[in-house]
């Protein structure tokens, strides 16, 4: 029963417009992120690449250039702007749909609420990570195709340094470090789509349930910028999770998630459980 | 629009006469009450750009230690970012006041430019007479909201200066304010270019829905602020980049014409899309 | 099946919509509601359901207490409101994909409960275009698919043909003679008398009274 209820909601969230739109536009940016600032370049830095002008020269490669490599493209700071957007549109809203138009009455008088509230936030969460993480993915394969994947090296444009989170394994283990933090993004990103669920038991406007995490994520950015803290802005979300930046902090990156789980997941499900349905 | 006071001015007043006269009436009415709705929904909303005017001042303030004059508050206002250098190899990253002020501005505007496919809005429409006169409302709506969003941030800046003792509003500070090039750069065309977003999006609202039109003028945003060309609207938005932009012999009458060509060509779209719009049948965001 | 509702009362928003209610209601019998627009026969309906949580007072279901001992009636069908369904899919592939959730019903018995309402079980056409009465008809074969015990119906004539509402009529009558117990509400005073056996009426979130039908 659980099963089936969760597969038909998976199945609802993947065989989805929304979810196809949403996909085309982040395998769009990453193919325009190649077109825009790997391919002009390639030949140039090939050729740098065999025959340096000084031996300080470090040859552009993979792990700098990648649209999460560095923080100085345009696609990439574009990506992690947009990301709640993105996250959130394919299937955030089917919580407050299927109350609205009534479906929700269908499935709970023959199931537990726990197995839909659960099937309903597995669904959303796989949708709202998969949507975020494949164009990454699709970029740094195509990269992968075009540029070295040479071992990174400080003072050579990269802004990991001792300071960030996992800063060793970047150097010794640079495709892991890229892994790892395609995991955090994958889990960040579902855990964004999942705050809308927690939104539908406040308002009864899809455009504000759908549109608060893009709000949220804007608000921390700009008070980070208007803090006058140097460095604030790495611990702004759009900033954390990118993996060109580093993460400053994992106790910054933890407590975000535990926010986003707290409210998205448990809350949800708390209230959930026990609100009245119309 | 739930607001009563509104409801009451809609629906109370008689209809006097028959025929055309309270026919017309009532269109107008129809039409006032939409675009109160755009402007006046959420008031508080336009307390959001009096905080962050607020705030850059009080910043300013602390930096510049009672040292800068009112043009100076205007001028840092909005200011944006220069032009990002193709090979530098610093963070692109966009001034947080400057993001908030703007991308507010556009999810406001979003709340309002589908609320015709149903319930009050609805009827509304249907009581308008025309589709096109409709989206004359929602336009015109949208530029009111515009006016009093900037307003708002430019009082706070004026009051404020007003209230520091000392030289902020002097008579010799009041000669920069005479030059018509300076009240171009630093009042109109940001203005002017945020009309011109806010159109935009609604025409987009009306084709793909008001997410999609959200992001799509959110994206024009971010890659205007990219790239300093006079073809992007965004770059309207940045006092900095105007400055540039003259510097680089883009003059300001090519800035205007620009500006009100692109704003005339998304009013008559959003009239041509409305008027042929298969409306009552559209799914909305709400 | 035995339903016992005990002094059940509920407020929203400051206002009583259900207040003081005890009713006890047996298999076999057809109970019809009655009253007026926002009488609260609906939010009884939603209360039967384990839809709402109740202020005061209980729902025992064959001695169960509802929301306590259980969430919901074990076997029961139900058509509130508008009917909502999977806007993509077809009738028949909405009704198997809700009747996958319990796993008990033959594919033959999903076509037979469209046949019975008047909807094609072939027809591929998803939900979302669907006219209103179709939409109906396809709530109410959701609500009965599942040969359910308790059978809770808020106006389900609504939007069907004369001929529709006739069939339903037949079909409410089989469905009472395998002692299953139905509670339905009705604007049509004549419909809802040919169908029940009680009639319970209520006013302001409280019955006023309840009365067999004499046949």
């Amino acid at each position: 029963m659980n099963r089936r209820i969760f597969l038909t909601e998976l199945r609802q969230a993947v065989r989805n417009k929304r979810t196809a739109a949403v996909l085309l536009i982040g395998i769009a940016i990453s193919i325009v992120h190649v077109f825009h600032n790997i391919a002009p370049n390639i030949g140039i830095w090939h050729d740098m690449a065999l025959n340096p002008k000084t031996e300080q020269q470090y040859p552009y490669h993979l792990f700098n250039e990648w649209m999460c490599g560095n923080t100085y493209n345009l696609e990439g700071f574009l990506y992690f702007m947009i990301f709640p957007l993105l996250a959130v549109f394919p299937y955030s809203s089917s919580f407050y749909e299927d109350k609205e138009k009534g479906y929700i009455r269908q499935i709970y008088i023959r199931t537990q609420r726990t197995v839909y509230l659960k099937a309903k936030f597995g669904a959303v969460f796989l949708t709202g990570g998969m949507v975020i993480v494949l164009p990454l993915l699709i970029n740094f394969m195509i990269c992968a195709a075009l540029l070295p994947a040479l071992y990174p090296q400080n003072l050579a444009g990269t802004f990991i340094g001792a300071s960030v989170l996992w800063y060793r394994l970047y150097e010794i283990h640079p495709v892991w470090y890229v892994l790892l933090f395609l995991m955090a993004d994958f889990l960040f990103a579902g855990l964004v789509a999942c705050l809308p669920l927690f939104f539908s038991f406040y308002s009864d406007k899809k455009y504000v349930i759908l549109l608060m995490p893009f709000l949220t994520h804007i608000f921390i950015y700009a008070v980070c910028m208007m803090s006058g803290i140097p460095g604030a802005v790495k611990y702004a979300p759009a900033y954390l999770i990118f993996a060109g930046s580093g993460c400053p902090s994992g106790w910054w990156l933890s407590g975000y998630l535990v926010i986003y789980f707290l409210l998205g997941g448990a809350a949800y499900w708390k209230i959930g459980n026990t609100e009245d349905i119309f | 629009m739930e607001n009563r006071k509104h409801r009451r001015y809609f629906l109370n007043i008689p209809e006097r006469g028959t025929g055309a006269g309270g026919r017309v009436r009532m269109i107008k009415r129809a039409l006032g009450y939409e675009f109160i709705a755009s402007v006046f929904e959420n008031k508080w909303k336009y307390t959001i750009p009096v905080a962050i005017a607020l705030h850059n001042c009080v910043v300013n303030l602390r930096m510049s230690g009672r040292m800068w004059q009112g043009s100076d508050y205007l001028w840092d206002f909005l200011k944006g970012i220069p032009t990002v250098q193709a090979d530098s190899q610093e963070s692109f990253l966009l001034p947080g006041g400057w993001m908030a002020f703007f991308v507010l501005l556009l999810y406001f505007h979003g709340r309002t430019s589908k609320n015709y496919t149903g319930g009050m809005g609805q009827q509304i429409l249907l009581r308008s007479g025309s589709a096109g006169r409709f989206w004359n409302a929602k336009w015109t709506g949208c530029i009111g909201s515009t006016f009093i969003w900037f307003g708002g941030a430019y009082l706070a800046i004026i009051l404020f200066c007003a209230a520091m003792p000392g030289e902020s509003l002097d008579k010799s500070d009041s000669l920069n304010w005479i030059d018509g090039k300076q009240i171009c750069v630093q009042l109109f065309l940001p203005l002017l270019a945020a009309c011109v977003m806010g159109i935009w999006q609604l025409v987009l609202s009306i084709c793909v829905g008001s997410i999609f039109g959200l992001l799509g003028v959110y994206c024009c945003l971010i890659i205007s602020a990219y790239f300093t060309k006079w073809y992007l609207p965004g770059n309207y938005l940045m006092k900095i980049r105007i400055e540039e932009m003259l510097e680089s012999q883009v003059t300001l009458n090519r800035m205007f014409v620009f500006l009100t060509v692109l704003l005339t060509m998304g009013i008559l779209s959003g009239y041509d899309i409305m008027r042929r719009s298969d409306y009552l049948a559209m799914k909305s965001d709400f | 099946m035995i339903i016992e509702i005990k002094d059940i009362s509920k407020e929203l928003g400051g206002q009583a919509v259900l207040s003081n209610i005890t009713l006890r209601l047996e298999s076999g019998k057809v109970y019809g509601l009655k009253g007026r627009n926002g009488s609260g026969k609906t939010m009884l309906m939603r209360a039967v359901c384990g839809l709402i949580r109740l202020d005061r007072g209980e729902i025992a279901i064959d001695g169960e207490v509802l929301r306590k001992d259980i969430s919901f009636p074990r076997s029961v069908g139900v058509l509130i409101e508008s009917p909502g369904f999977i806007g993509n899919y077809s009738g028949y592939e909405n009704l198997k994909t809700l009747t996958a959730i319990k796993g008990a019903t033959s594919r033959e018995r999903i076509r037979e409960s469209l046949a019975m309402v008047g909807l094609d079980a072939q027809d591929r056409k998803p939900f979302r275009k669907y006219s209103l009465g179709m939409k109906q008809k396809l709530g109410i074969a959701a609500a009965i698919v599942e040969e359910p015990d308790l059978l809770i119906l808020d106006e389900p004539t609504n939007a069907l043909d004369e001929g529709s509402v006739q069939e339903l009529k037949r079909i409410l009558k089989q469905i009472k003679e395998r002692e299953a117990l139905i509670l339905l509400s009705c604007h049509d005073a004549e419909d809802l008398l040919e169908l029940s056996d009680e009639v319970i009426e209520m006013q302001d979130g409280k019955v006023v009274s309840q009365w067999s039908v004499e046949r």
